[in-house]
């Protein structure tokens, strides 16, 4: 049965049906074929069940606030604000371009989201200054994947929510691994700046960068009231998600007056559009994930095919789950991965006393790294679509930043204190 | 028959426009009631019940009335690396193949969720906990969604049956130019 399911999805996947349809076929081939006690109308209710828990309610919502701030002026508020701050250093605009991917990741929870709002404003100037194209898109690709781990995170809504783990632990865990990844990539920029001898820009004088910041300085609110409300236990995440769409609003339109009420509905529909082709990916996955449960795939897949168990040890059982959700996310989107994998390997962490939020990290990590993977990593797609370049240019220069992300997994997995660090100092024990 | 290609085109703009203020309305419906629920909170201290209810139906709403739009829109995320390397022709009779038969996949979830929506949930008379709502009228919501889909999958069938090119929907081309950066 296993085959049969999995050999389905696979085969609808490389033909380029919509993602969708292959999780569907699959779930609907399994209860129809082998599982003759089912009714295939479960599936249904699966998938109404799977977007009702209310927790996701903060993923459309700080996809609503990102939205506003890129269509406003809040996001190039911010990236002038870092590149007067450090654009004359030596690699200052491949740094400033990685600095503002994590600094937007903290309004936005997505990668896509960043690659478009960082990517398209910078990628002209760095190509300008001189660096090579498949540098740039790499440096973009990757460096939006920060956005990933640092709060809000879509991806780690979503695993929260899969597995009962708290999503507010989950989103400060999130920042010391964004940051130690921020680090490396500012290092690289570095010598292959000085690689490439590409000379710094201006220096720009004092003045002008205490102007920049205070035009960059309401911008600044947003991780503010999503990190700072999360921490100091005012919010819930979806609440400091709802809060953020209104700070968005009163911002752009209040004090900016760069966008009207009437684009405000504009950008609802793109908002509603985007997050009902996130959920229908979610209702699938539930469905899917309710299949293979059913059919008790996971112990057989952990037990059985991988040996794994509470006693395996720490590094075994991270080091299998790192490589299931980074292999996954090489295929499919991330948040796919996301619900089908964690109902499967979570269980056998928390077995083992592994913490959950440390679990969920790393997992966060690891399909970030996958979805800037070759060959089927979908930012890759993004790019493509968003800088119009050939799919071979696109993927050229990532290798030296997958082998960063690694890396940074090692570390995080060998040293989970980088991650655990904030949570336990905002949370207590 | 020039009349019934243009009642057709019509009919799809105007269920395009609605789906439109559907998902527009409902991301700005979720928004204000998580926003009042977090002063509710905060000032009152006590929580809107119903706020955080409607808010559930709303999403229901939007992602099976954004399923049918995403399909208009061309937008369902997909593998593409394999299928952007084959030639014109090959993408067209796979695209024909991948229409017909995701089209008879949704026309069968519909009928699946019409048994379970109006067979089971409203056999079963469950209501919302707070307002009391009949779930089965929420969730009707989804068979809408899937024939919706079902529909605009079998018009994208017929305009890469008739039109040259290939065609993501009705009115979408296969092609990069069109992807609207801000709308990612």
């Amino acid at each position: 049965m296993a085959l049969v399911i999995l050999g389905l999805m696979l085969l609808l996947l490389f033909l380029g049906y919509p993602m969708k349809v292959p999780l569907t076929a699959a779930a609907i081939a399994a209860v129809v074929l082998f599982m003759p006690g089912a009714d295939p109308a479960t599936l249904v209710q699966q998938m109404i069940g799977g977007v009702q828990p209310s927790a996701l309610i903060a993923v459309p919502m700080f996809i609503f606030a990102a939205d506003i701030m890129t269509r406003g002026q809040a996001a190039d508020r911010l990236l002038d604000m870092v590149s007067r701050f450090i654009g004359h250093v030596r690699g200052g605009l491949p740094i400033t371009s990685a600095v503002s991917c994590t600094l937007f990741g903290a309004l936005s929870g997505s990668t896509q989201a960043t690659v478009v709002a960082v990517g398209g404003p910078l990628r002209p100037k760095l190509l300008e200054a001189g660096y090579s194209d498949s540098f740039t898109t790499a440096l973009i690709i990757n460096a939006s994947d920060i956005a990933l781990l640092i709060p809000p995170s879509i991806g780690m809504i979503v695993y929260g929510v899969v597995s009962g783990t708290s999503i507010g632990e989950l989103f400060i865990a999130g920042i010391g691994p964004g940051l130690l990844i921020l680090v490396l990539f500012c290092v690289y920029a570095y010598v292959a700046t000085v690689r490439m001898k590409i000379a710094p820009l201006p220096k720009a004088t004092w003045p002008e960068r205490r102007r920049a910041l205070r035009r960059a300085l309401l911008p600044l609110g947003f991780p503010v009231i999503v990190i700072g409300g999360i921490y100091a236990g005012m919010f819930s995440p979806t609440e400091a998600a709802a809060v953020s769409v209104l700070y968005a609003l009163l911002l752009e339109v209040g004090v900016y007056r760069e966008l009207r009420l009437g684009q405000i509905v504009d950008i609802a529909r793109s908002t509603g559009l985007v997050t009902a082709v996130v959920f229908i990916l979610v209702a699938a996955g539930a469905a899917f994930s309710w299949v293979i449960s059913y059919a008790q795939l996971p112990s057989q897949l952990i037990g059985d095919t991988l040996g794994l168990g509470p006693d395996s040890g720490y590094a075994t059982i991270m080091a299998t789950i790192a490589i299931a959700f980074f292999i996954g996310c090489m295929f499919v989107d991330p948040i796919v991965v996301i619900l089908i994998l964690t109902p499967i390997f979570h269980p056998v962490a928390v077995a083992a006393g592994i913490d959950p939020v440390l679990v969920g990290t790393v997992v966060t990590l690891q399909v970030a790294i996958g979805s800037a993977t070759p060959p089927f990593g979908c930012d890759i797609f993004t790019a493509i679509a968003v800088f119009k370049r050939p799919y071979l240019d696109v993927i050229r220069g990532t290798p030296p930043f997958i082998l960063m992300l690694i890396a940074a997994s090692v570390i995080l997995i060998a040293f989970p204190e980088v991650a655990l660090f904030l949570r336990d100092l905002a949370f207590g024990d | 028959m020039p009349g019934a290609r243009e009642t057709t085109g019509a009919i799809f703009r105007a269920v395009t426009k609605l789906e439109e203020v559907c998902l527009a309305w409902g991301m700005i419906g979720i928004a204000s009631l998580t926003i009042a629920n977090v002063f509710a909170r905060s000032l009152f201290d006590s929580s809107l019940a119903f706020a955080e209810e409607i808010s559930q139906f709303l999403i229901v709403f939007v992602t099976f009335v954004g399923l049918g739009y995403a399909v208009s829109q061309g937008r369902h995320i997909r593998m593409t690396a394999i299928y952007d390397q084959l030639p014109t022709s090959w993408r067209k009779s796979l695209m024909l193949t991948i229409a017909l038969t995701t089209s008879a996949m949704m026309f069968y979830l519909t009928y699946l969720s019409i048994d379970y929506v109006l067979g089971t949930v409203r056999a079963l008379g469950t209501v919302s906990p707070a307002l009391q709502v009949p779930l089965w009228l929420v969730y009707l919501s989804a068979p809408l969604g899937f024939s919706l889909a079902g529909i605009q999958y079998l018009m994208t069938f017929f305009k890469n049956l008739v039109a040259d090119d290939v065609w993501l929907s009705f009115d979408k081309k296969d092609e990069y130019d069109e992807l609207p950066p801000a709308d990612i």
